[in-house]
């Protein structure tokens, strides 16, 4: 190492933005939980408004710490190596991510394997079911739960097979303005991203719709219609989220493709919004085989 | 271990002067098989640490003492050996393999739950203990017996503590020595965990599931345990007490409980018919209250809130109307900590605690309820209401006796009929110990956030349209807040408006006739 | 990957640029650095006014368990004191204690310029007061502080609850985020930020614990998100997840808890194992026993924490099937823990020991935690933790491995680093009472609670039975004995950084390790270039 330079890592001066974002998460916090609370009360409160006043302070503190990221990269005080340490990070949060879905996923493996027939006097839960739930039977989907509530399953043809076309196509699309952006033909990267945004707004439309057949008088499929519709609703709305999530970061480079950002070699945060949007891909695949079909 | 004879000789010396007798230092050995071999697996490990243990600390301390840098110990070199390595990974593998083999063992006995004599189904309920033999049609409740004066220290005088405190049950599980029982455990309402260390038995009570696990107890004798699984605000005061007798006195015990219920369903008949007087009432109310209420209404009668409500005050006890009252005592709350005490208490017992609750701690409603109202009320409540049935099974065909409470209600309404201040307070107070008390409390106090206090309410001095409002229709911010225009008649609903209006301090010397609720109702 | 860093030559323009950016004063030095060893600093001292708290909450519980018989709080208070003690003292004391120990030592250890994310790393901490503000906030509400546990079983937290779930829920959401942050900085500066020629396997121990054991937050962290989020749906939003009503079960809260509970508990002793295994050495003046048997050991251990999380619930009405796999997997636990005590021991063996207070800490860590261990041991096995399971029996096992384990190894740690973080050395005299007085107070505080729960008494209960008194007051006062001892290390780091004799910059002859090779007090910016080849060769713990 000795003819060769270091070449130094950049270690940013003071920054104001941690602690912006973490008084915006207190606010969320401190908000949400006032507001669920007020509402189980059925009392109104201000936890509301800071839940939203909060929410406002994130997205404000994001935008202003990654305009000093970018600027610091179009002024290219990075290096290869804090290219690295930024791959990294993202990667592990997607891990993290996919521990979180593990969770919900976890939690209707054990609901169908063991809690649902349990109740139903399977395994060493006789008793179980012939003295607490005698009436009750067990079958997954979960249609009407031990107390007697009903609901109807919703099928995996029609609105979620179609979905589940757009999303994976939607995967394609977002690959090829990757690799638009690899070869540096900035037409198509510009088409298939906005092809990709579509696909994926299209997704949260059908699945908005899709709600609300669940929620028509004829399915009568709550959130709180049993253990079905709870992780119907839970692994499908938290997907949702990562969508509208995954989009966002997807409008925001679409956005930066018009100003003239990113090259073949330096593009990390396009690399990382389509990582997530692969990651968001690959959970509703996920989703459509354990919710829907089996 | 040095630090162990450290602790050793501490407590020795502090011991001295004291009293050593109660104290205990390890695992009891039990009185079932199983627990025997619970003791003895806990013993082998216990040894196995201790050998290890000796070892390590015994190559670490002639390291402490002899290799020490102000002796001039010079360092070896040394800092890796494949075979010292795999030697201390493979030693504790067959060690552990050795303690797994009796522990398995063990443990498939445990579960073996086939070819029991005796099934008892154990339910845990905030804070106590409910036993029902299997085909025997024998089920009880068993509380706490120890006096709450006994653990309230900060009281003045704390009563000596008994020698069974907080161990100690008014009625005890009764299981027959020599023979396999078998317990299947559940819960009420949170996770409770039944443990009786002699029995080496510790099983969680889930709520909405049955888990199963078994005893076969040798000597005849009194075992005491306690729940062992958090289960809210007085989880260390619902203790565990089995009394094993010989398969006779087992025999016996079952035939007194047989005539015992037997007696208890005549009692229940004729307490139909019988009239307490107030002070008889109110004596077997407090004793009652004392025993299953206080916990956590207090006995002051002012609760716990925002958990545990007052009844000091509250609607519910004071201007609610009395069968409201009787209802939530008997069939307990959906979604609160108040249960059902239908199982628990005799029709008696209940009419006792309900006359007690609207007349003690300055509620003074004046309101007597006898066994025969908590009857009726309870049955025009609900038909499909298990307890209830559980109820009609035991007292048997009485359904000839229509209460006054019942009565009134379904008497002629006549809406252009004054009626007096006096009559409608009497009424309303009846109506509202009925229908309102079992949210709003006796003393009118509510149980906020859910339950507002009609005390001093806004709706209960404010405007009188308002309250004739929500009262028929029903709250609109507040679904617990039921319209009752169905369920009530007119004059009741102008009764027990005037009621509120003028109970509790209240005074707004408003007085609401059946008309104007009828002209309300009309809009 | 390490090689990516030599790069050809950088601009210097880029080396003022953070070569010019020195300390602000005042607060805003504080709220806005991006400085590793600044950040180091918040979250230790933020973690200790946490052990403080969480320590006066433990007084009280203390106090009203002196003597049979409810005298100084009711049942329901007394829960939640137990609550949130449990909470504080895991979430707010133990782990921020071991990410400001690796915010300040890690970079130094790899040789690296700072953490490989500066700014969220200032954000991962900056959280922190914020949750546990919303945590201690709830005291003083209309619903009281959470009163479950801090292993908040359903039902008791979501239907039954007393109404303080949701700001429970939410603190917990956010103390997540700042966690899983902080993990991920760390995971990152080790693979991406160590000095050219620093092999993994050239690694000090410390780093390859705190890997490992960020490794283990990323992976069960967003876990607990779920399970709470599952807790509040269920309070608030009518789900059924642990209602056998709507088909849930109580128990699946347990099983998807313990998933995350029982790494987390390696995530609290993994980086102490770290931490003696740089002392031991230090104060032996010998190389580390078997530092390859050590990685490896450790890695296993993580491994393991992912398939024993039920030994939690043996009580729960588990098929038999599920106890016995549960019961062996954890029983195999001994055999690599067994391997590092053994090592350790071995590192002591015909070494040339002294006996200054970080060697101190950690022989009475290795000696307490294998104590700990043994409890562990027993109560692994199923048929007999029927006996043990929640009862006082527990509550000393646990405290063994988290206080004479985690919590002495970070106070082993602090003496030790603490001439290199404040530049002086600490008052010897005042350190050894510290030691000395909290060695015997610990000892009395939870060593009877072994025989406690052997006895029969259940945890978290406000009351107890007769037979059960005379134990309980010793081990109250030496709870008393044990807080009031911790004023003493206070008393010693304040005078430490205040002045007191110029430590050089290697104070202790037989360490070793890349942090002291630079002056002490630590220099702002270190390692702005690499450190060279040879220090790292000399600072190798292991290799020949």
């Amino acid at each position: 190492m000795t003819n060769k330079e270091y070449e130094s890592y950049y270690v940013p001066s003071q920054s104001h933005w941690p602690i912006v974002g973490a008084i915006a998460l207190f606010m969320i916090a401190l908000g949400a939980a006032h507001y669920v609370t007020d509402l189980s009360k059925e009392q109104n409160g201000y936890g509301g408004y800071l839940l939203l006043a909060g929410i406002a302070l994130v997205i404000y503190m994001l935008a202003g710490w990654f305009s000093d990221v970018i600027n610091e990269s179009l002024a290219g005080k990075y290096s290869h190596q804090m290219d690295n340490s930024f791959h990294q990070g993202m990667s592990w949060f997607i891990f993290s991510e996919v521990m979180f879905f593990a969770a919900f996923f976890g939690a209707l493996l054990y609901l169908r394997v063991f809690s649902v027939p349990w109740l139903g006097g399977a395994g060493n839960n006789a008793e179980t079911g012939a003295v607490l739930w005698p009436d009750f039977v067990a079958h997954w989907p979960l249609l009407t739960t031990p107390d007697g509530t009903t609901t109807s399953a919703m099928g995996w043809y029609g609105l979620p097979l179609i979905n589940t076309v757009i999303l994976i196509t939607s995967s394609v699309t977002a690959h090829f303005a990757h690799d638009a952006l690899i070869k540096n033909n900035r037409k198509p990267l510009k088409v298939w991203l906005g092809l990709t945004i579509v696909l994926g707004i299209i997704f949260m439309s059908l699945q908005i719709l899709e709600y609300s057949h669940g929620y028509s008088e004829e399915m009568r499929l709550f959130l709180t219609s049993g253990v079905y519709g709870n992780s119907f609703y839970l692994l499908t709305g938290f997907h949702g989220m990562h969508v509208t999530l995954g989009c966002i970061m997807l409008i925001v480079m679409w956005f930066r493709i018009l100003k003239g950002h990113f090259t073949p070699n330096n593009h990390f945060a396009f690399k990382a919004a389509s990582w997530y949007w692969h990651f968001v891909d690959v959970v509703w695949v996920m989703l459509f085989v354990f919710v829907y079909i089996l | 271990m040095g630090k162990h004879k450290l602790i050793w000789l501490i407590l020795v010396s502090l011991y001295t002067n004291i009293a050593f007798a109660e104290s205990q230092l390890n695992l009891t050995k039990g009185v079932t098989a199983v627990s025997r071999d619970v003791y003895d697996l806990h013993m082998l490990v216990l040894y196995i640490c201790t050998g290890i243990g000796v070892l390590v600390f015994g190559a670490m301390f002639w390291s402490i003492i002899f290799h020490r840098k102000s002796k001039g110990a010079k360092p070896a070199d040394f800092h890796e050996s494949t075979k010292v390595e795999v030697l201390w990974t493979a030693i504790p593998v067959v060690i552990l393999i050795a303690m797994a083999i009796p522990a398995t063992k063990t443990l498939i006995a445990m579960e073996d739950n086939n070819n029991s004599d005796v099934t008892i189904q154990i339910t845990g309920s905030q804070w106590k203990w409910h036993y029902k033999y299997f085909d025997q049609d024998i089920e009880y409740y068993s509380v706490l017996s120890t006096p709450r004066d006994q653990y309230q220290n900060h009281l003045d005088n704390t009563p000596l503590k008994g020698e069974n405190y907080l161990l100690e049950v008014d009625k005890p599980l009764v299981i027959p020595a020599n023979k396999k029982v078998r317990f299947l455990i559940t819960s009420d309402d949170v996770i409770h965990a039944w443990w009786v260390p002699a029995f080496a038995v510790k099983q969680d009570a889930n709520p909405g599931f049955i888990n199963e696990a078994w005893t076969n107890v040798d000597e005849p004798g009194i075992y005491r345990g306690q729940c062992a699984e958090l289960c809210g605000k007085d989880h260390g005061f619902m203790p565990i007490v089995v009394e094993v007798k010989s398969p006779e006195d087992y025999e016996l015990w079952l035939k007194e409980q047989h005539q015992r219920i037997a007696q208890a369903a005549d009692a229940e008949k004729a307490s139909l018919n019988a009239s307490l007087s107030k002070d008889e009432l109110m004596q077997l109310g407090e004793t009652t209250y004392t025993a299953y209420c206080s916990a956590c209404h207090q006995p002051t009668g002012q609760g716990l809130p925002p958990a545990f409500p007052a009844l000091k005050g509250s609607p519910i006890t004071t201007t609610g109307a009395i069968a409201d009252h009787i209802n939530i005592v008997f069939n307990g709350k959906a979604g609160t900590g108040m249960q059902g005490y239908g199982k628990q208490l005799s029709l008696k017992e209940i009419a006792a605690v309900v006359t007690f609750e609207r007349n003690a701690w300055g509620n003074d409603t004046g309101d007597l309820v006898q066994a025969a109202d908590v009857k009726s009320a309870v049955n025009n409540e609900s038909e499909a209401n298990d307890a209830v049935e559980a109820v009609e099974n035991k007292t048997a065909k009485e359904t000839d006796s229509v209460t006054e409470v019942a009565a009134e209600s379904t008497s002629i309404e006549d809406l252009t009929k004054e009626y007096s201040l006096d009559e409608l307070m009497t009424m309303g107070e009846q109506v509202y110990m009925k229908t309102c008390v079992a949210c709003h409390q006796p003393s009118g106090g509510g149980i906020p956030p859910a339950f507002p206090a009609l005390k001093g309410g806004v709706i209960t001095t404010g405007d009188v349209n308002a309250h004739i409002d929500i009262v028929l229709h029903g709250s609109k911010k507040n679904p617990a807040m039921a319209a009752f225009s169905g369920q009530l008649t007119k004059t009741e609903i102008a009764a027990v408006i005037t009621f509120e209006r003028n109970a509790w301090g209240n005074d707004t010397g408003d007085l609401v006739q059946p008309a104007a609720v009828d002209a309300a109702s009309a809009k | 990957m390490t090689t990516d860093v030599i790069k050809e030559t950088s601009h210097d323009d880029h080396q003022n640029d953070h070569h010019g950016d020195h300390k602000m004063t005042g607060i805003k030095r504080w709220l806005y650095t991006t400085n590793h060893k600044d950040i180091g600093t918040l979250y230790l001292w933020f973690s200790f006014i946490m052990l403080l708290t969480g320590g006066a909450l433990a007084m009280v519980i203390r106090a009203e368990l002196f003597q049979p018989g409810l005298q100084i709080v009711e049942p329901d208070f007394f829960n939640q004191l137990t609550t949130v003690h449990g909470l504080i003292m895991v979430f707010g004391a133990i782990m921020p204690a071991f990410t400001g120990f690796a915010n300040w030592m890690l970079p130094m250890m790899v040789g690296a310029p700072d953490m490989a994310l500066p700014r969220m790393n200032n954000w991962s901490f900056w959280i922190l007061p914020f949750a546990f503000g919303i945590l201690l906030s709830s005291f003083f509400m209309e619903s009281g502080a959470p009163n479950f546990g801090w292993t908040f079983y359903a039902p008791l937290s979501t239907t039954y609850s007393n109404g303080s779930t949701a700001f429970f829920v939410f603190a917990v959401h956010i103390m997540g985020i700042s966690s899983i942050m902080g993990a991920i900085n760390i995971v990152v500066t080790i693979m991406n930020m160590r000095a050219p020629g620093m092999t993994y396997m050239k690694m000090p121990l410390f780093v390859w614990t705190f890997f490992i054991t960020a490794y283990l937050l990323i992976a069960v962290m967003p876990v607990l998100a779920g399970v709470v989020t599952m807790v509040l749906t269920d309070t608030y939003f009518g789900t059924s997840f642990f209602n056998a009503a709507g088909g849930g079960d109580p128990v699946m809260f347990q099983h998807i808890f313990w998933f995350f509970g029982h790494p987390e508990v390696y995530i609290m002793i993994l980086p102490a194992f770290g931490i003696v295994s740089t002392i031991i050495p230090a104060f032996s003046r010998k190389k580390l026993f078997g530092y390859s048997s050590m990685v490896y050991a450790t890695s296993s251990i993580a491994l393991l924490s992912f398939i024993v999380w039920a030994h939690h619930m043996f009580t729960t009405g588990m098929p038999l099937f599920g106890e016995l796999f549960f019961m062996y997997c954890t029983m195999l636990i001994a055999v690599p823990t067994g391997v590092k005590v053994f090592n350790w021991v071995a590192t002591m063996w015909r070494g040339s020991l002294s006996f200054e207070t970080p060697m101190l800490f950690s022989i009475a860590f290795v000696i307490l935690f294998t104590i700990g261990g043994f409890s562990g041991l027993m109560l692994a096995m199923t048929p007999v933790d029927f006996q043990y399971h929640d009862t006082y029996f527990v509550v000393a096992h646990f405290h063994y491995v988290l206080v004479t384990g985690s919590l002495f190894s970070l106070y082993a740690g602090a003496y030790y680093w603490l001439p290199k973080w404040t530049g002086n050395m600490y008052n010897d005299a005042l350190s050894k009472w510290h030691f000395w007085c909290s060695l015997i107070s610990v000892n009395l505080l939870f060593f009877p609670m072994h025989f406690l729960g052997l006895a029969g008494m259940p945890r978290r209960i406000p009351d107890y039975a007769l037979q059960f008194a005379d134990f309980n007051k010793w081990v109250s006062i030496g709870g008393f004995a044990f807080g009031l001892s911790q004023l003493i290390f206070l008393a010693v780091v304040i005078k430490c950084i205040r002045g007191g004799e110029k430590a050089p910059a290697k104070p202790w002859d037989g360490a070793a390790g890349l942090e002291w090779t630079v002056a002490s007090p630590a220099p702002y910016h270190t390692f702005s270039t690499p450190p060279p080849q040879s220090d790292i060769d000399n600072a190798d713990q292991h290799s020949h």
